[in-house]
């Protein structure tokens, strides 16, 4: 449940900024697992650290999916809220991720009959994952940067 | 970001006395989401516009416009 000082929205909003984080773990994770392809036998930590990250990432982010839907099942019109900035921003982020992804398999396509030929399924597999959740949380943060503070109200305005 | 709406919400938020946490928690949104909106850099929904127009009790216009808007009167 959202703690007594945090409104439901404001649970919700780092809920989503706590996704976008473990997304960008699991990007890094899966880039690991493609870079080792490439680099193995030299870095033998690859794999470990691949597994670590992702663990890491299921790690921060189930206790607040699990809170998320036990505060749904007790409020559920209260979850109901209007969509805010930072549910439109993951909006924006996911479709520059599509786009990005969309691009990479061209090029990836282009590449492999040449360059890449001979690269396994899996490590394309994680190419592409790395890339399409890569750009979803570089552009998720990147939306969500900067957002001024909380200015209480302004007397000026209304003596 | 918008360049044509504009709001007056932080007008009303100080004829209130009223933070922008205390204004989100009373329309059950983020603060960030009335910070966002303040500053034109996010949109809201129409549902978000009419909690705020319902929480100022004031017709949704005299809290958002459009810029150069023509006025027929």
């Amino acid at each position: 449940m959202a703690n007594k000082k945090e409104s439901i929205a404001q649970f919700y909003e780092r809920l989503q900024t706590r996704v976008g984080v473990c997304v960008f773990l699991l990007a890094i994770a899966y880039a690991i697992g493609a870079a080792h392809y490439f680099v193995a036998p030299a870095a033998e930590w690859m794999p470990t650290a691949h597994k670590l990250l992702a663990i890491l990432a299921a790690l921060m982010v189930l206790p607040v999916t699990v809170r998320a839907a036990l505060l749904r099942a007790k409020n559920r019109a209260a979850c109901r809220e209007p969509e805010g900035f930072v549910a439109d921003v993951a909006r924006k982020a996911a479709l520059a991720g599509w786009m990005a992804t969309f691009l990479f398999l061209v090029l990836l396509s282009a590449l492999s009959k040449t360059v890449l030929a001979g690269t396994p399924t899996h490590t394309l597999v994680h190419m592409v994952l790395a890339v399409l959740l890569g750009s979803f949380s570089i552009a998720f943060f990147w939306l969500n940067r900067d957002v001024p503070e909380d200015d209480g109200f302004d007397e000026e305005l209304h003596p | 970001m918008s360049e044509e709406l504009q709001n007056r919400i932080r007008v009303f938020r100080a004829e209130h006395r009223m933070s922008q946490g205390e204004l989100a928690e009373a329309i059950g949104v983020s603060r960030k989401t009335i910070s966002t909106i303040e500053v034109g850099r996010f949109v809201p929904s129409t549902v978000i516009a009419l909690k705020l127009a319902r929480y100022f009790k004031a017709p949704v216009e005299e809290i958002f416009s459009l810029r150069n808007e023509q006025r027929t009167e």
